[in-house]
């Protein structure tokens, strides 16, 4: 006969589970919270039923999309590596490994001017905000803004409905040094500029939640949320159902897909990076609050080349 | 984005062909499938090869092929299993368990498969043409992606945007995990019709199999994008963090 073995949690090696009810298994009594071991059958037949969960203790967060850090890695690397997912950066067409690597424990794009490409690109995130996805980006580093708003990540540019192609996210530095966002679906809609500057040539982090099923967003800046939100996150135009869903690489210094030959702002802006965090929750996955992902913020910022848990968000 | 089809896998009638055992034959004309060979248990296709059986194009196969894909973004979505009694002592050469064929255009030398899964010494390998595309060549590379547990079903999702020119990507999942991922790439040949999709036992290696058999279900076909929610019923997992051996 047929073995049904199928789980998820075998192909991330050995698990353990917690009860989320009190439960007897092979006459012994669980209490709920328990945190135990059994055979990869059975663990997956009581995950099924709903009495149990694979306990995310002692692993990485599961819904990681990328976690790079620029402290672990030195000239020759080539890639912006992701030590949670596997999705490396490749440089751009135009950006060499000697310019990524040119600041110690930093990797740099250049700004995009003729000749175009010069950014980090990620595999493709094909975020859904529509659906009810969830994105977590945390940012350290140091930009320098411009004359003019720019993108600085980014996989949208467009409003086209050809293929998803242009839809998507852009994270922006507004000339004045603040931080803004743009979402791209049927409709172009900007976020809030933040009140904190966190663009201004020195070591600062920021990060944003946009929340596809509470159809909300916030900011934070340097581990605190920006005081534009006033302590919670706030509707991100409620009534639009972005679809956000495209075919672009995922992007650390533009928002253009190659050959990157977009005019500005998508084009982009030269940054140094220290670390970079993309978390992509699932429709089913619960909301973070705005005291957890603050929690989240301080946590890498004290230690930026360390994964976080599955229980972090 | 559409659901171009789902087999349920109750017979074969909406199957291009079925290739086994000396046949190649249309799945319309054989909805039972090829008896021992190509055949459907419980919802599940079965797929039997042996050393005894006659050649089907050149090699030992039991297959089912698809329409021929056109140029763009294309996904398929599939599990499948390895019974222990049948590969827990293998130890010969490569075999294929699903690809995206070629459809050489007359006069085309041999060429490798655009996309190939292959087991070999318990690891589940993704084969890629080496050249790039659309050169022609019959070199390739295989990346180890995972070790496989006999008797365990896995789930595959592969999605690719056919192109010849560096517009193209290709990814693979298993278990919603990506296990490879490519973006800016070219990754079609450059011919009148595209690859097609292959399920099903290939002995890629010519050596000697022994008895094979696999299943395979859940068999999904998709054009476009509507985003990993609708075709793998989640997000991406991540892969381990940890350093395995």
């Amino acid at each position: 006969m047929l073995a049904e073995g199928f789980s998820q949690s075998e192909f991330n090696g050995t698990n353990m589970i917690k009860f989320l009810a009190n439960k007897t298994v092979a006459g012994i009594r669980y209490g709920k919270g328990t945190v135990v071991s059994f055979d990869p059958v059975i663990e997956g037949q009581l995950i099924a039923a709903g009495d149990a969960e694979t306990d995310p203790i002692d692993k990485s967060h599961p819904y990681y999309f990328f976690h790079g850090y620029a402290g672990n890695q030195f000239a020759g690397d080539s890639m912006f590596f992701d030590f949670a997912a596997g999705n490396h950066g490749v440089r751009g067409a135009n950006l060499s490994d000697a310019e990524m690597f040119a600041t110690a424990g930093i990797v740099t794009t250049k700004a995009p001017s003729n000749p175009y490409d010069t950014c980090i690109r990620l595999p493709n995130l094909n975020y859904d905000y529509s659906i009810g996805e969830k994105l977590f980006v945390w940012w350290l580093g140091k930009i320098m803004p411009e004359a003019n708003e720019r993108v600085f990540i980014g996989d949208g540019f467009g409003v086209s409905t050809t293929g998803n192609g242009q839809r998507g996210l852009q994270i922006r530095v507004n000339q004045a040094g603040k931080l803004t966002i743009a979402v791209y679906g049927a409709a172009a809609k900007a976020g809030l500029l933040s009140n904190s500057v966190p663009f201004d040539g020195s070591m600062h982090d920021i990060a944003l939640v946009l929340d596809g099923a509470k159809r909300r967003y916030g900011y934070w800046v340097d581990g605190k949320m920006d005081s534009a939100f006033a302590g919670v996150m706030l509707p991100f135009y409620p009534s639009e159902n972005f679809d956000t869903k495209n075919s672009n690489t995922f992007n650390l210094g533009s928002s253009a897909p190659a050959p990157g030959a977009a005019a500005a702002p998508q084009s982009g802006i030269a940054t140094q990076t220290r670390a970079l965090v993309i978390i992509r929750l699932p429709a089913s996955y619960s909301s973070p609050s705005a005291s957890t992902v603050t929690s989240v913020c301080k946590t890498l910022r004290a230690n930026p080349g360390k994964l976080l848990l599955g229980n972090a968000l | 984005m559409s659901l171009v089809a789902s087999y349920p896998f109750t017979d074969f009638s909406l199957i291009q062909g079925v290739a086994g055992n000396g046949k190649n034959v249309a799945g319309a004309s054989y909805p039972q499938g090829i008896p021992n060979v190509l055949t459907i248990q419980e919802g599940m296709l079965r797929a039997y090869v042996t050393d005894s059986h006659a050649k089907t194009d050149s090699g030992h196969r039991a297959e089912i092929y698809l329409t021929p894909d056109t140029l763009g973004e294309n996904w398929y979505s599939w599990e499948f299993m390895l019974p222990p009694a049948y590969w827990a002592d293998y130890t010969g050469g490569a075999l294929t368990c699903g690809q995206m064929h070629e459809s050489p255009d007359s006069g085309d030398a041999p060429r490798q498969p655009n996309f190939m899964l292959q087991i070999m010494s318990g690891m589940l390998y993704v084969v890629w043409p080496r050249a790039t595309l659309p050169a022609e060549s019959t070199s390739y590379d295989r990346f180890p992606v995972t070790n496989l547990e006999w008797g365990r079903w896995y789930s595959v999702c592969l999605r690719v945007n056919w192109q010849i020119t560096t517009a193209g990507f290709r990814e693979v999942l298993i278990d919603r995990v990506p296990v490879y991922r490519q973006w800016g790439v070219p990754t079609a040949y450059d011919d009148v019709v595209q690859p097609y999709f292959k399920l099903g036992i290939y002995n890629t290696s010519g050596g000697l199999s022994g008895d094979k058999v696999a299943y395979f279900r859940n068999l999904t076909r998709w054009t476009g994008n509507d985003g990993y929610q609708a075709v793998l019923g989640g997000a991406p997992l991540t892969r381990p963090a940890l350093s395995q051996i």
